[in-house]
């Protein structure tokens, strides 16, 4: 296994390690992910943005393999 | 409603029928029922890949879980999609250029040694019929409700058409068939977030209705309802990311393309797809399942549950928002996602039992072409019996819950002999072999003695393991397995070479 690829894999669990610690119980997520943005909570928001983040990283490994 | 509702579904049966003929008259032999004579293009395999894990834990088990638990569903969105974009980083390249059909050929094609094929046989089996059961209860749950039919009869019908759709149309018929409903199931699914927000009067309006009417209030929203605790949040996030990283019906789909470039192509298309989709039903359509159904009297059973199960509530949605005829829509494009996974699944576990299980059984001799499709045509029918009496012990539970069950056992399994023979010079095919039965046994023995199975089925009152999400013990104990087992035989064994 490439540096490259080991990097590619802390990079994941990472980006990762926040949410899975938010998950654990009630408390774990700091108070301000209920605050509404737009009428909506921030931790929504949060996961929206988890999502564009890992379909991101799909093209930017996609596009360092191309290259 | 019943009448709007049948004609969309024979017109989803019909057009999948249609199908299954026009692939029966291409199939040749092996090449085509096993990998469509690895003739579809890498966009086409994007799509089918988006159609294949799009399944019915999405479109119905997910908004029902978060009916229950709210916002905490987000990892079982999230951690899927880090698994794919690590398969993009570390699998797909050298899976196919190692692999022809089967799981077992990527292994065997590094270790040389037959005895890996039933071990990858029966895993992939397992972790595949986990996950038909999940599709299967479904699909009973589905029909149940659109047509009054009983669950029984219903996985039975579903099992009938699966069972013809892979034994004629093999892999060909499954990819059009996933094709075409990823394209309906994506432009319902934008459908039916659009409808949301115009009728809850914008998103932050529908999000404080949803508020108002669930019983959690505003906490419906934050995370840690589950109150899984560091342990089991840690190891499902595990389990999640390396099982997708190793579901056999998803990876046999980078065997349809021609060349690793068209693989990658078709992973990345997927899972843009795929992530676009499931942030719409977690952004929009989740909490107006909760702001348009709960509480709502036209949707509720004689003891104030939801009519028909949780699984149901996109159903329900749907109706409450666009009538009987966007009913008929949604529950024919549910229907069409089923049918598609269930292919893909059936596939997955006919190839393993005919091109893995029998050849190990003649000791690496393998059948003619002919009778090999005949064997797979057989298997489709035993895994479609099978699934149908699992789906009819395990019809109350959340289909969710089981498709991550089989995520864990691939973590366990597939994932570790995938890895390790592919990035590890020293694995050697004892090391392999023992890895494979130790995780499938261990991650296996502990889902069942875990709280969801030894509680909630078996009836027990305390479950043996306290966790239902075993895969941080049961991964390490395979790769240590595979190591340990490899270490002790390396002077015995031709190690493989490790493959960049």
């Amino acid at each position: 296994m490439t540096r490259a690829q080991l990097g590619r894999i802390a990079l994941v669990v990472v980006l990762l390690a926040p949410l899975v610690f938010f998950q654990a119980g009630r408390g774990y997520a700091p108070g301000w992910f209920a605050i509404p943005l737009a009428g909506v909570p921030v931790s929504i928001w949060a996961t929206v943005a988890w999502f564009f983040i890992m379909v991101s990283l799909a093209w930017r490994f996609a596009k360092a393999d191309a290259a | 409603m019943i009448s709007a509702s049948i004609g969309y579904f024979f017109a989803t049966i019909a057009l999948t029928l249609g199908i299954t003929i026009w692939a029966a008259r291409r199939n040749t032999g092996r090449d085509s029922y096993y990998a469509a004579n690895a003739s579809i293009g890498g966009f086409q395999n994007g799509l089918a890949i988006a159609g294949d894990y799009l399944s019915a834990g999405t479109v119905l088990g997910i908004v029902g879980l978060y009916f229950m638990v709210g916002a905490d569903v987000s990892l079982y969105f999230i951690a899927p999609i880090g698994g794919l974009a690590l398969s993009l980083a570390l699998l797909v390249g050298p899976l196919r250029r190692l692999g022809r059909y089967t799981l077992g050929d990527v292994v065997q094609s590094r270790l040389q040694d037959p005895r890996m094929r039933p071990v990858l046989g029966a895993c992939t089996i397992t972790i595949s019929l986990i996950n038909l059961v999940a599709q299967m209860v479904g699909a009973g749950g589905l029909i149940s409700v659109v047509f009054g039919l009983s669950f029984d009869v219903a996985v039975i019908v579903v099992g009938a058409l699966m069972t013809f759709y892979v034994a004629f149309g093999g892999m060909l018929a499954a990819t059009w068939v996933q094709i075409i409903k990823a394209v309906i199931l994506v432009g319902a699914v934008i459908a039916l977030s659009l409808l949301c927000i115009a009728a809850g009067g914008g998103l932050g309006s529908l999000y404080s209705r949803a508020a108002e009417v669930h019983k959690a209030g505003e906490q419906l929203f934050q995370f840690g309802a589950l109150n899984l605790g560091l342990f089991s949040s840690v190891s499902m996030a595990v389990g999640m990311v390396t099982g997708m990283m190793s579901m056999p019906h998803l990876l046999i789909r980078f065997f349809t393309v021609p060349d690793e470039a068209a693989a990658r192509q078709s992973l990345l298309v997927g899972t843009t797809i795929i992530g676009f989709t499931m942030c719409l039903v977690f952004l929009v359509v989740s909490p107006a399942g909760i702001a348009f159904v709960a509480g709502n009297p036209a949707f509720q059973d004689a003891s104030g549950g939801v009519s028909g199960g949780s699984n149901m509530i996109t159903l329900h949605l749907a109706r409450a928002l666009g009538g009987e005829v966007f009913l008929g829509v949604m529950s024919a494009v549910a229907f069409s996602t089923i049918l598609a996974v269930v292919a893909g699944l059936t596939i997955a576990i006919s190839s393993a039992a005919s091109h893995d299980l029998v050849t190990a059984m003649r000791k690496g001799k393998p059948l003619s072409e002919r009778a090999e499709v005949g064997v797979f045509r057989g298997a489709a029918f035993l895994t479609a019996a099978a699934a149908v009496a699992l789906a009819i012990v395990f019809k109350h539970e959340n289909l969710t819950f089981l498709i991550v069950m089989g995520m864990t056992v691939a973590s366990s399994t597939t994932f570790p002999l995938l890895i390790l023979s592919i990035y590890w010079s020293g694995l050697t095919a004892p090391g392999a072999i023992a890895a494979g039965i130790v995780g499938l046994i261990s991650s296996v023995s502990l889902i069942v003695l875990g709280p969801a199975f030894w509680v909630k089925v078996l009836g027990f009152d305390e479950a043996v393991f306290p966790s239902d999400y075993p895969a941080l013990i049961t991964m390490p104990l395979a790769m240590l397995t595979a190591w340990v087992v490899s270490r002790a035989t390396v002077r015995s064994s031709v190690p493989a070479v490790a493959q960049p």
